[in-house]
């Protein structure tokens, strides 16, 4: 029978670059600030601090979505067509984007029932 | 020209804040509409034209203000809508004037498709119109639903005013007020509206917003 002498060596985590890491949480975070350019700093209790402080971090996450999810909206509005991958693509970044901000107020229940009864009525799919 | 007449504002005194015409601006942008992507959002900031750290003397200049969405006000940020030297992508020479409803005749720059997406017109304003639609995100999924949506109950309704008799008389009772606060974006936009619909939504807006120019 065949054996190889190779021995199986016990799997570490890879390590970031520039983080020392061991996998812990806080390795995590500053790979996300270095990935994003975030920077840290202790609001405290103050609740306008804090505010600000979220809004900053969605700023700059909204900005760095918008890196991405910037050429190909605008491929799309020049009216090329999208590959596949790219629609998906879009769409993901689209979906992630409205995890961020207010979502556009949507029909009351009762409008809703309203327009479904009147395409029946009218037959429109 | 589809450009938006706002009605005279209220004279208040100098030193209240001037988110206290917030109520003027809901009024005339028929209860939460936002004045960059012409859809209903349900919390509308008042929205400095020209930002205040470019011009502190305008603070409280009711000709300075506009309502903006979370979104679109993220988007703009404290960029002078006149400044063209911003550049919002790397390969730009140079960025563009925002578009202000008051002023632009958006059915000019853009295409308004049944889908509810936006595309820009080929012409002069054609490279401006992509800028705006990119740097407010007039584009994103959510907002070209809602604005298809919007389309989808003028079609109905449309059809239940031609259709005539009781029940459609009954929902049109329901889908008139709907239709009615979009008709920003029908107007803006340039979307047909047929004399008889447009009869019913002007016969509201008179018992509702008597003040708003139609």
């Amino acid at each position: 029978m065949l054996q190889t002498q190779h021995k199986s060596r016990t799997y570490t985590t890879p390590k970031l670059s520039r983080c020392g890491s061991n996998g812990s949480e806080s390795d995590i975070s500053a790979t996300a600030r270095e990935a994003f350019s975030w920077s840290a700093f202790r609001p405290g209790n103050d609740p306008i601090r804090i505010r600000t402080a979220i809004d900053s971090s969605i700023d700059q996450t909204l900005r760095a979505i918008d890196a991405y999810r910037s050429p190909l909206a605008e491929k799309k509005l020049r009216g090329e067509k999208l590959t596949k991958r790219e629609t998906n693509e879009l769409k993901i970044w689209d979906e992630l984007l409205g995890m961020f901000v207010e979502q556009p107020t949507s029909l009351p229940k009762e409008a809703e029932w309203a327009l479904r009864e009147a395409e029946r009525l009218l037959g429109i799919k | 020209m589809a450009v938006l007449r706002l009605s005279k504002p209220p004279a208040l005194p100098a030193h209240v804040s001037y988110s206290l015409y917030r109520d003027w601006l809901l009024y005339n942008f028929y209860d939460h509409v936002c004045s960059y992507c012409i859809v209903q959002h349900e919390s509308l900031q008042v929205e400095h034209w020209e930002p205040i750290a470019y011009a502190p003397e305008r603070e409280r200049d009711p000709s300075n203000f506009l309502l903006a969405c979370p979104r679109c006000n993220r988007g703009k940020s404290d960029y002078h809508p006149a400044y063209v030297g911003r550049r919002t992508r790397k390969h730009e020479k140079h960025g563009f004037e925002v578009i202000d409803v008051r002023k632009d005749d958006l059915a000019c720059m853009f295409d308004l498709l049944n889908s509810g997406e936006l595309r820009p017109k080929p012409g002069t304003q054609y490279e401006r119109a992509l800028w705006n639609a990119l740097l407010l995100k007039l584009d994103v999924a959510f907002v070209t639903t809602k604005r298809a949506e919007c389309l989808r109950v003028l079609k109905v309704c449309e059809g239940l005013v031609s259709q005539g008799g009781q029940k459609a008389e009954a929902l049109l009772k329901v889908l008139i007020p709907v239709c009615a606060k979009q008709h920003l974006l029908f107007r803006v936009f340039d979307v047909q509206v047929s004399d008889a619909l447009q009869f019913k939504l002007n016969e509201f807006i008179a018992t509702h917003r008597p003040a708003i120019v139609t």
